[in-house]
């Protein structure tokens, strides 16, 4: 006697954890460790150089389009690599960077997952950093930015 | 079913046009921005500023820099080994609430980033090793009291550049595995009493010998104004005075405020060194009543 739909176990099964599976329930820690794994190669080159890496990194989520700025000190006398990176769901990653005054010091609007922006600082002081999701998966991709710095 | 080489071969000629035409136009897609990517080129004269509501929102999300970029930056103004026989006098409670500890272990993480710099081998290693027994009874897990261990190897072996990355890691690490219980007042009182001191020093050492170029380096108004928030939340019985704590974190930032490349004078330096010596005095943690 042919079977229907749903008395094969092992199918209803296999579809039910299919749907269970792609549904996106809870922040996955693995996002933020793609995310910071997109820009892992670049940093390693840099300690490599002798830079130093700040241990600390902001995290999050970003919808597609989003976008969230950060403020942090940068001293005088180094130079600082500014890295935003995007998880697996994230296909294009911008990065601005202000200075106190509001005013626009330099991007990274390359399309790609990685944006780094390079910074010598003039002066001590804040500096404002823009993140942006400018392309992602519809649900929006995980961020993380990191910082690595030398002496001039 | 397995193909000799010959049938793949006429299988892909076969299929060769329903193959390249979806290539093609993906390629076509896929070039368009890429080049319209190549042609852009930003003029910072002529982009926007940031909006003010951006900055505000900004501030609360502070990232707090490493000490060793303060100290790395201003190596080259201000003379880091003469504020070493000022940490050497000062010694750290041992003992005590949690709080205490807390603030002792800010106070060693501040001298033991600035003998690192002005590579002092014996005084970071006496120091390190202060700090590992607190942060030991602080709760740190041994993973982590083992890489602090490291930073002494690689001070023995010279290696001062590496010994301040992993100081930098370390101390991070420190804080995270010290949050694990989430216990956020620790922290704020950990990184508060470290920067305090630190900055204490830093700002006695370029009022001693002023330096016009070293005192550029204390614009850190938003980080003091940041710390000074944090500090305010702080629960009543942790700490000594946190609301004179937070005055004294507002009284810097008030103070570090100037324009952009202009120089602090000598008198704000003394009444910058003041005060946080007594934000400091102000975060020494009490015993907690059981």
């Amino acid at each position: 006697m042919k079977k229907s739909f749903f008395q094969r176990p092992s199918i209803y099964g296999l579809i039910a954890g299919l749907l269970f599976a792609a549904t996106p329930l809870q922040i996955a820690p693995a996002s933020v460790a793609g995310a910071r794994y997109t820009a892992a190669a670049l940093f390693l080159g840099l300690r490599n150089k002798g830079w130093t890496c700040r241990d600390t990194f902001t995290q999050g989520l970003l919808s597609r389009g989003g976008s969230i700025t950060l403020a942090t000190t940068l001293y005088a006398g180094n130079t600082y690599c500014l890295a935003a990176s995007g998880c697996e769901d994230a296909y294009d990653v911008d990065l601005a960077v202000y200075d106190e005054n509001r005013r626009f010091i330099g991007s990274d609007t390359s399309r790609s997952s990685l944006a780094v922006v390079y910074v010598t600082p003039r002066w001590t002081g804040t500096y404002y950093l823009r993140i942006t999701m400018a392309n992602s998966t519809y649900n929006g991709a995980h961020y993380v930015m990191q910082y690595a710095y030398r002496g001039n | 079913m397995a193909h000799t080489v010959d049938q793949q071969t006429t299988i892909m000629k076969r299929n060769l046009p329903q193959v390249l035409t979806p290539l093609a136009a993906s390629l076509l897609l896929g070039l368009q921005p890429v080049i319209a990517q190549e042609t852009e080129a930003k003029d910072p004269a002529s982009q926007p500023p940031l909006s003010v509501e951006e900055t505000t929102s900004a501030k609360d999300k502070f990232v707090i820099p490493n000490p060793g970029e303060l100290l790395q930056a201003a190596s080259a103004t201000i003379d880091l080994k003469a504020i070493v026989g000022k940490i050497k006098a000062e010694p750290v409670a041992a003992t005590g609430s949690d709080a205490i500890l807390a603030h002792s272990l800010g106070q060693l993480l501040a001298d033991g980033f600035i003998s690192l710099h002005a590579k002092d081998a014996a005084l970071t290693k006496a120091i390190g090793k202060e700090l590992l027994t607190i942060g030991q009874k602080l709760g740190a897990d041994e993973l982590i009291i083992a890489e602090g261990k490291k930073i002494g190897e690689l001070v023995d072996a010279g290696k001062w550049s590496e010994a301040s990355t992993a100081a930098d890691a370390f101390r991070t690490k420190l804080l995270v595995n010290l949050a694990k219980d989430g216990d956020v007042d620790l922290i704020t009182i950990i990184s508060a009493s470290g920067w305090l001191h630190g900055f204490g020093l830093i700002s006695d050492q370029i009022q001693t010998s002023y330096n016009g170029d070293a005192s550029k380096q204390l614009r850190q108004s938003d980080l003091a104004e940041h710390l000074a928030a944090r500090v305010a939340k702080l629960p009543q019985g942790r700490v000594k005075d946190a609301a004179n704590a937070a005055a004294a974190l507002s009284e810097i930032a008030k103070l570090t405020k100037v324009e952009q490349e202009a120089t602090i004078s000598k008198e704000s330096i003394q009444a910058i060194a003041t005060a946080a010596k007594s934000g400091f005095a102000a975060l020494e943690g009490i015993q907690e009543k059981k």
